[in-house]
């Protein structure tokens, strides 16, 4: 590497950053860097000399815009792919060590822009799983508080997915949320982070099967951002209606921010959805069958087979259920029958596979073919309940005072009133909603 | 019933274009249920002539007409029937209209337009001399009363002017054009001067409604006389018109499929002041009141209202297999019910207003028979039930299945052993379960208002340029590693 062949322009380069970073107003130095990229892009090959003169905690903005310019670039053509973007990843993960975190947090958001540069590399270096480590690093040192969101998170979890290997994200998905970004007032927080982590964590969860946590988060991509809209919640309602109808068997109506607006825009996109709800609850399997075979290749186009295929096992087991509540016991050609399954085997497969997960409870007399519904054993009958009870009752109430404390401080900021007041800007959640939104 | 609905239907295309100002409320089109389905029956005996005789005008020839439509049997003569009927009024229209279908029944038969060989066949002859005369003979008539109309209203006696558009309404029934008629009624409207001449303008345009079946038509216009001023004041009017617009309402009901409401009304009906058979008679008033009775009320309101009703008993003699139906349920005697039902069952599917809903109403009587059956027992043996209902063990217990899982009967079935046992839910249990669902819910609902408003704070920090970066949300994304689902 001919990194001491000096490049005039970038010593330049280094001395202005060097003087801005030493004035207080950050507003100059970013100005210049934007203006600099190009320069920066013209010799790609040289920027680690500009890394070397440069000192992390004096010039962060500096380092990681010179980082971001390393990742976005075309690749030299003499370095290997994976070598080379490792190193880019190396050179990353060391600036998030080095760097302390109150001056991370200041640039969270260039921060994920780099970031999801390199996932994006690594990933088509197929080695998306080293960015793992690094990412959670990162969101560590980005947190005062772990109900925190960052701007990382929906970055970890698209590393997870891209990587096939959900389990590091699920300790985040479990945290639940109350506080986007940092608590200062200046720093905005971009929705699309955060509708981008509820939309990645419901898929994680729905593929680690864990359908009520993944119906809470399409629920909160779905509701929050309304009375705006976009394509991630159109997404976001496709897999809600399909893991609803999984988990519970109907799609359930969602809270109450602005369902018209849903009916409106949400409900003709996703019409081939809508259609498989009363095909499954009609509960024949053939008509369910008849109703994905016509939408195919919407499901197909929109990677939702694979939910697709689980409401159809959903459906045997919902017709199991019922007959669960109708019958004392049958034997199990009968009951194959009456569910539309095609042999005894199957069902019993079926019933094993439901009595193992307990969601039935019963026992198969193999000697005379026939299986015998138990009810439920007797839940809720000794003092653990009530302490349990009595746990969530008081978390419930705190819970609930935390949320007016939290209105009571909008409705008192003066800012909030006066937006209010001036303008009406997506804030009122009916009336405004026809203005704002876009498909 | 189709070919009188496109009757009906190619009546009021015909008139789409002129839509009297002075009518609010247009004709609909097509309100009628679409999926009535197309059944035909299959019956030994019926009295065709005597069922006809109890109607007269043109619920008598509609009510023929719809015999021939779902009856393969009794098609010929019940067409037959109906055209020796409509030679009597100036219907030219329907006239063809029948004819065309009887030569259709006989299809092997060439129309014979000629009338040479009648007795061959012993089909009435289509009377092309009578359609000309009539049609000429009705215009007429037309010429005539609207030149009476137009000297009453330069003379402007108001009674006179209603009377002129009353029988210019009659006359547009007598010839079948129902729509022009319910015009000319409507017309009378304005020259009413008394409560009694608004009630019967009313019942005029109610009249015509039914037979076009348009029955949101017929609603509004039993409100209209329900309403008028002093209707609800004298005594008199309530006596004499009450039962025919509650009976009128019950149909509409009926039609709407609302069978409680339906079944409320005909039970107000009273004997004592009917007099009119131009849609129904008393007999029919005491299927229909009883049968839907039978389907939706309970066992106290079957006692109240039905069994100890004395004006609508009069009604029920009338039909005393419907009457013994009702009683029999009542005593529990199911089995004797529902055989008694299963008799009658061919000639109400007849009927021309209930016929469509027989299987519905058959299907809700059945049902509350075993809700009614099962409630007083722990356990029951369903070989048993079986008998007493008439059916084979296997769809005896599927019909169970269903009315369980309709939480109508809170039981569960031993397959093996074929008895019903009757479930005792455990209330503790559902309601912990339900409270702890409660709070789920809640706080899932709280932890969205949070991160709501945590949005809104967000978007107030961002002052500039907002709408832009909203914009851009999601185009960013790219959907592409969403692959893991399968």
């Amino acid at each position: 590497m001919d990194s001491d062949m000096a490049v005039p322009q970038l010593d330049q380069f280094v001395l202005t950053v060097r003087n801005l970073a030493n004035s207080a107003d950050n507003r100059e130095l970013t100005e210049y860097l934007s203006k600099q990229s190009e320069t920066l892009h013209k010799y790609i090959t040289n920027l680690d000399s500009v890394l070397e003169a440069l000192d992390v905690h004096e010039n962060s903005i500096t380092v990681l815009t010179v980082l971001g310019v390393k990742a976005t670039a075309q690749k030299p053509p003499d370095i290997p792919g994976v070598q080379y973007h490792t190193a880019i990843a190396t050179q990353i993960n060391d600036f998030v060590v080095t760097i302390s975190e109150d001056e991370l947090r200041v640039l969270a958001e260039p921060l994920a822009n780099v970031m999801k540069s390199m996932l994006t590399n690594l990933g088509d270096m197929e080695k998306p799983m080293s960015a793992i480590p690094i990412i959670r690093r990162a969101i560590c040192k980005l947190q005062e508080k772990p109900y925190q969101l960052t701007q990382l998170h929906c970055l970890l979890c698209q590393a997870c997915l891209m990587s096939n290997n959900l389990k590091p994200a699920l300790s985040l998905l479990d945290q639940d949320i109350y506080v986007l970004g940092t608590d200062e007032p200046a720093v905005t927080f971009d929705p699309k982070f955060f509708l981008s982590y509820y939309y990645l964590g419901g898929v994680i969860y729905a593929a680690m099967k864990n359908y009520s946590r993944a119906i809470t988060f399409f629920e909160i991509a779905l509701t929050t951002l309304l009375p705006m809209l976009s394509q991630i919640m159109i997404e976001s309602y496709k897999k809600f209606v399909l893991v609803s109808i999984i988990h519970l068997g109907t799609v359930p109506a969602l809270p109450k921010l602005s369902p018209a607006l849903i009916e409106r825009v949400l409900k003709p996109v996703c019409q081939a959805y809508l259609d498989i709800i009363p095909a499954y609850q009609i509960g024949d399997p053939e008509e369910l069958q008849r109703t994905i075979n016509k939408y195919h290749d919407v499901y197909l186009r929109d990677n939702n087979k694979g939910l697709v295929k689980q409401v159809v096992k959903a459906l045997h087991r919902k017709n199991i259920h019922k007959l669960t509540n109708t019958f004392l016991n049958m034997s199990i050609s009968d009951l194959a029958q009456r569910i539309n399954l095609p042999n005894i085997v199957e069902a019993e497969e079926h019933l094993m596979a439901m009595i193992e997960s307990g969601e039935i409870y019963g026992k198969i007399n193999r000697k005379e073919g026939t299986i015998m519904f138990n009810d439920p054993p007797k839940k809720y009958e000794d003092p653990s309940v009530l302490k349990k009870i009595l746990d969530e009752v008081t978390n419930k109430i705190s819970f609930s005072s935390t949320v007016r404390m939290m209105d009571e401080a909008i409705l008192i900021n003066p800012s909030f009133v006066k937006k209010t007041s001036s303008e009406d800007d997506g804030l009122s959640l009916g009336q405004s909603s026809s203005k704002s939104y876009q498909a | 019933m189709a070919s009188l609905r496109s009757l009906n239907r190619t009546l009021r295309n015909a008139q789409a274009g002129a839509i009297d100002p002075m009518q609010v409320d247009a004709p609909p089109e097509e309100n009628d249920n679409n999926e009535e389905d197309l059944y035909e029956v299959d019956i030994d005996s019926f009295d065709l002539d005597t069922y006809a005789n109890s109607y007269i005008g043109l619920a008598r020839i509609y009510r023929l007409m719809y015999i021939a439509d779902h009856c393969p049997r009794l098609r010929s003569d019940a067409l037959r029937l109906a055209i020796s009927h409509v030679i009597t009024t100036m219907n030219a229209n329907l006239y063809q209209v029948l004819h065309h279908k009887l030569q259709l029944c006989h299809g092997n038969i060439l129309p014979d337009v000629t009338g040479a060989n009648p007795v061959d066949t012993g089909l009435p002859v289509f009377n092309a001399i009578w359609v000309e005369t009539t049609t000429q003979k009705s215009a007429m008539i037309l010429e005539k009363l609207d030149g009476d109309l137009k000297n009453y209203k330069s003379n402007s006696i108001k009674e006179s002017i209603r009377r002129g558009h009353n029988e210019i309404g009659d006359h547009y029934v007598n010839c079948g054009d129902l729509i022009e008629a319910t015009k000319s009624y409507s017309k009378a409207r304005d020259y009413c001067t008394s409560s009694s001449h608004v009630i019967s303008m009313c019942l005029n345009i109610i009249k015509v409604g039914i037979y076009l079946q348009n029955w949101s038509h017929v609603i509004n216009y039993i409100i209209k006389a329900e309403s008028t001023p002093d209707y609800v004041e004298h005594p008199e009017f309530l006596t004499s018109y009450s039962s025919k617009l509650k009976c009128m309402t019950g149909l509409a009901e009926l039609a709407g499929r609302k069978y409680k409401l339906a079944a409320q009304n005909f039970l107000k009906t009273n004997l004592d002041y009917w007099d009119s058979c131009d849609v129904m008679t008393p007999n029919d008033i005491a299927i229909y009141g009883g049968l839907c009775a039978l389907a939706t009320f309970n066992r106290s309101e079957l006692q109240n209202n039905v069994i100890c009703n004395n004006s609508f008993k009069l009604f029920l003699e009338l039909e005393p297999e419907v009457r013994d139906a009702i009683f029999k349920f009542y005593e529990s005697k199911y089995e004797v019910c529902l055989t008694i039902l299963n008799k009658i069952k061919p000639i109400l599917l007849l009927d021309m207003y209930i016929g469509s809903h027989i299987n519905q109403l058959y299907s809700n009587i059945r049902s509350k028979a075993m809700i009614q059956y099962f409630c007083p027992y722990d356990s029951a043996d369903l070989r048993k039930m079986a008998l007493c209902f008439n059916t084979p063990l296997p769809d005896l217990e599927n019909e169970l299945m269903q009315l369980i899982l309709d939480g109508h009967i809170k039981a569960r079935i031993d397959s093996i052993n074929k008895i019903l046992y009757a479930k005792h839910p455990n209330q503790r249990v559902e309601t912990f379960e339900k409270a702890m669902s409660m709070a789920q819910q809640y706080s899932r609902y709280m932890h969205i208002l949070i991160l709501k408003s945590q949005m809104i704070k967000h978007q107030l920090n961002s002052k500039l340029g907002k709408v832009e970066r909203l914009n851009n949300i999601g185009k960013t994304i790219n959907v592409d590693f969403v692959k893991i689902s399968g």
